[in-house]
């Protein structure tokens, strides 16, 4: 395990786990602060290249479809064979994922461990 | 306008809390459906996207004015945000300075919802259900699609004007237990 980033305005902490990158974001997150979001994770994932992509949610109580898009694109740039965990998802995030169908794409897991440790 | 939505709230003082103290038919609540009848709030704020979430946040805590449940107060905030996000990055194509006027009403057996702009006039197009999910566009007019009961877009002459209502008595969605 390493930290690769320690903290930034959304990013709380993020680090190497094997194949997979495990980010922490905290905050609401939306048209105001979705680039930034994007910018900041696309930059882990070009630096790191991960096969899979574990994103710790529990400290994002609203999200809108400003991050939903940012999750989309971070999940092709995983390219083939590449994989997005969502975990500890809060109940209006949740909402979203289930009205946008993200749960047919991404993989929805309880906690990061869970995510980790396989198919959830 | 810049740094926070203006409001004022016309005819009459603020509802009370959401919650009956004599249960969901009891007087608290034909009180409260009283007042939240006669409600109308209006925001005016300028387009740029700091200013989404204090009218957001406004129209959910109006929305628990008007009796709805916490589940559909939310739905509620997630279709003005993404009205609100949609009128800035589209109508204004990204303009920031513009003029956006929020008006809510509580009419009694719903929550009406009208957004004004002053941009492009061009309507958007509601995305087809079920949508595919890998698609990034389209997620937002998809919420207002399945989360409210009535959604229309009026053309002005120089604009546009959102309207949409929430019945009172449609519960939220129930989320899926984890």
């Amino acid at each position: 395990m390493s930290d690769v980033l320690a903290s930034g305005k959304l990013i709380a902490s993020a680090r190497i786990e094997g194949d997979a990158l495990v980010v922490a974001i905290a905050g609401d997150i939306d048209l105001n602060n979705s680039p930034e979001l994007r910018s900041e994770m696309l930059a882990l994932i070009t630096r790191h290249a991960p096969r899979r992509l574990v994103l710790n949610l529990g400290r994002v109580p609203y999200m809108d479809s400003s991050a939903i898009a940012v999750l989309v694109e971070l999940l092709r740039r995983l390219g083939k064979g590449g994989r997005v965990f969502l975990t500890d998802l809060q109940p209006r995030v949740k909402g979203l994922v289930e009205i946008a169908r993200l749960d047919t794409i991404f993989a929805l897991a309880a906690s990061e461990q869970d995510a980790l440790a396989g198919e959830p | 306008m810049a740094g926070g939505a203006g409001s004022r709230a016309r005819d009459g003082p603020g509802c009370p809390g959401a919650a009956a103290s004599d249960g969901p038919g009891g007087w608290d609540r034909m009180l409260q459906t009283e007042y939240c009848r006669r409600r109308r709030v209006e925001l005016t704020i300028e387009s740029h996207p700091s200013q989404i979430a204090s009218v957001r946040r406004t129209l959910e805590a109006f929305a628990q004015t008007c009796l709805m449940d916490e589940d559909a107060c939310d739905e509620i905030g997630l279709c003005v945000n993404e009205a609100l996000a949609n009128v800035i990055r589209h109508a204004y194509h990204g303009e920031a300075g513009k003029p956006i006027v929020v008006v809510v009403e509580c009419l009694g057996h719903g929550m009406q919802i009208t957004i004004r702009d002053w941009g492009n006039g061009h309507t958007p197009r509601m995305p087809e259900a079920p949508r595919d999910p890998m698609h990034v566009g389209g997620v937002g007019m998809y919420c207002l699609d399945q989360l409210m009961d009535e959604v229309r877009f009026d053309a002005q002459p120089d604009g546009m004007l959102l309207t949409m209502m929430r019945r009172c008595d449609r519960p939220g969605r129930k989320r899926k237990a984890e």
